[in-house]
């Protein structure tokens, strides 16, 4: 037998609650253990000791006093609900219950996801669209280290789609008033202007296929749908005619006999219009991200335009309205719509900079200029 | 108030029920007491807070369940009372300690000054010993080792199994025999 489980059954055997099967395999053990006797010894001492103890008496006044208050209607359930509460108690019990809806009240904000706070501040400086920021004159190496941005609302789907749509609608209204300069000034074989003017129209309709593609994406994960069943049609079509002109000869029969077919129909125009977002859950929301983001990282960049670390500036400025926090498998980043910047949307706050605490601190990000013009 | 009183009127076997539970229990009850809180004045108010609560639910009590109920109370008004104290100065604490201890020895008729001493200080220490136990484990202690209360009974007084009560009252006796192991060996 094993000397604990001995131990504990002799408590119990002190107090008469072990079967009588039991006790005599317990007591064979004690007898041949010296450590389990030692210790039944001295268990019964201890009973022993306790059973000597004092008496301990109430005052003799016990019961009068008890009768008393019984006899003052202290006793009575009526009486209980008029036991006057004081003052102090009212006043815990008040700030217990605000306590207890403050805490219930983080939980459930806790719960349905809105957690704004980041576990991971790290971000790596080669990350995705760093490149991108840099274009525009942000130095993508000027801190690799990101703080908490709870400030910052997350970026969603719809915040994509949106700045997709808008995106691709600029890229058609291009390739179309591309085509039709081409038709208008006609095409000369050799000529640079010529060539130039095909090649941005390819290099316009490359990017249209991928914003495009985007928006089909989304569609597929039914994070968004057209209202209007043509549209989805007319830009599946196009993707597909604009994928295989991707495979041809970058020349003037390319854009004719693919490009102009594509984009030929005007609904492609409103995509923006035609979009319903439909509402998830956040985790829904960050998967579906990551994986557009995984697998569009040619185009992601083209629509937002990766910050980096701009440290609390944003906070004491309050640029929160403009930026959004974006998470993908090197944790939490700040992006900002590349509509927004391009179009000087933000260019207001340079001025606020300029004028703040740190001239000219983050103007490059802001105005979408390059560094070099923008700095001061 | 008067009135409410005489408004609520117990039936006569009940209150005779009430009546030898005073006697029985009411010394136990204030021992209990002032162990878990160690201030015998405000033990005898447990004790008498907890007979008051057995008047007002008599009629929801049976009389067999008067022992394991009332320790429940006490039980709950001592935690209640130590829960505040947490957050109260405990002023001249150490001056009512002695004074207020009406400890009375088992059997004092024919003992000498020196035995009297002698189990004064073996009660002192005792009582010092249970006072060193944690508070779960002195629950179980005094509820089953002391005031002789079934299993079954600590485990409705302590609301947990009787398992549990079984579990403590072996981890206490272990402690206990281990800090009265001088008084044991005398």
């Amino acid at each position: 037998m094993n000397c604990s489980t001995c131990r504990y059954e002799l408590s119990q055997c002190l107090d008469g609650r072990l079967p009588s099967g039991r006790r005599a395999i317990v007591m064979r053990h004690v007898e041949t253990c010296a450590v389990c006797s030692a210790f039944w010894t001295d268990l019964q001492a201890a009973q022993n000791l306790t059973l000597r103890l004092g008496k301990m008496r109430v005052s003799e006044g016990f019961r009068e006093r008890l009768w008393e208050r019984i006899g003052a209607g202290e006793g009575t359930p009526a009486a209980v609900f008029h036991e006057p509460v004081p003052l102090l108690t009212k006043f815990r019990y008040a700030v217990t219950g605000a306590a207890a809806a403050a805490v219930v009240l983080l939980g459930v904000t806790w719960a349905r996801g809105d957690r704004t706070v980041q576990r991971d501040p790290v971000v790596k400086p080669d990350r995705l669209g760093v490149q991108a920021a840099a274009d525009i004159g942000v130095q993508g190496d000027q801190s690799p280290m990101i703080p908490m941005m709870s400030w910052a609302r997350p970026l969603t789907c719809e915040l994509v789609a949106v700045e997709t749509a808008k995106q691709l609608e600029q890229r058609h209204a291009a390739v179309t008033a591309g085509i039709r300069k081409l038709n208008h000034d006609g095409f000369s074989p050799g000529a640079a202007g010529s060539d130039a003017a095909v090649q941005q129209i390819l290099h316009d309709a490359d990017e249209f296929c991928g914003l495009g593609g985007i928006l089909l994406d989304l569609r597929d994960h039914e994070r968004l749908y057209f209202t209007n069943s043509e549209v989805d049609a007319d830009l599946r079509y196009a993707v597909s005619l604009l994928r295989r002109s991707q495979q041809d000869a970058r020349n003037l029969e390319t854009v004719r006999s693919l490009v102009a077919r594509a984009l030929n129909s005007g609904r492609l125009a409103n995509v923006s219009r035609t979009i319903t977002l439909v509402p998830s859950n956040p985790r829904e929301e960050v998967d579906v991200l990551m994986r557009l983001i995984t697998t569009r990282h040619d185009v992601f960049p083209k629509l937002f335009i990766v910050v980096g670390n701009i440290d609390e500036a944003f906070r004491d400025y309050d640029l929160s309205r403009n930026f959004f926090e974006m998470r993908d498998e090197c944790g939490p980043v700040l992006v900002a719509p590349r509509s927004e910047v391009e179009a000087g949307g933000l260019r207001i706050l340079r001025a606020r900079l300029s004028g703040g605490q740190q001239p000219g601190y983050g103007v490059q990000i802001l105005t979408g200029r390059p560094r070099q013009s923008a700095t001061k | 108030m008067v009135s409410a009183s005489q408004d609520y009127q117990p039936d006569p076997v009940t209150m005779v029920s009430y009546h030898r539970a005073l006697a029985e229990h009411t010394d136990s009850l204030k021992a209990y007491a002032t162990r878990l809180l160690g201030d015998s004045i405000a033990a005898e108010d447990v004790a008498q807070d907890a007979f008051l609560a057995l008047y007002r639910h008599l009629n929801q009590v049976p009389a067999a369940a008067f022992r394991p109920w009332l320790f429940r109370v006490a039980r709950n008004l001592c935690l209640d009372q130590l829960r505040r104290r947490k957050f109260k100065l405990c002023l001249f604490r150490d001056l009512q300690k002695d004074d207020d201890n009406p400890f009375v020895p088992a059997d004092t008729g024919s003992a000498r000054p020196d035995q009297l001493a002698e189990t004064r200080e073996a009660n002192h220490a005792i009582e010092v010993a249970i006072g060193e136990l944690p508070m779960k484990f002195r629950e179980a202690f005094l509820l089953c080792e002391v005031e002789g209360l079934s299993y079954e009974d600590a485990a409705a007084v302590m609301g947990c199994p009787v398992k549990t009560v079984s579990t403590r009252l072996f981890r206490a006796r272990q402690r206990f025999t281990s800090l009265v192991s001088r008084l044991i060996k005398v």
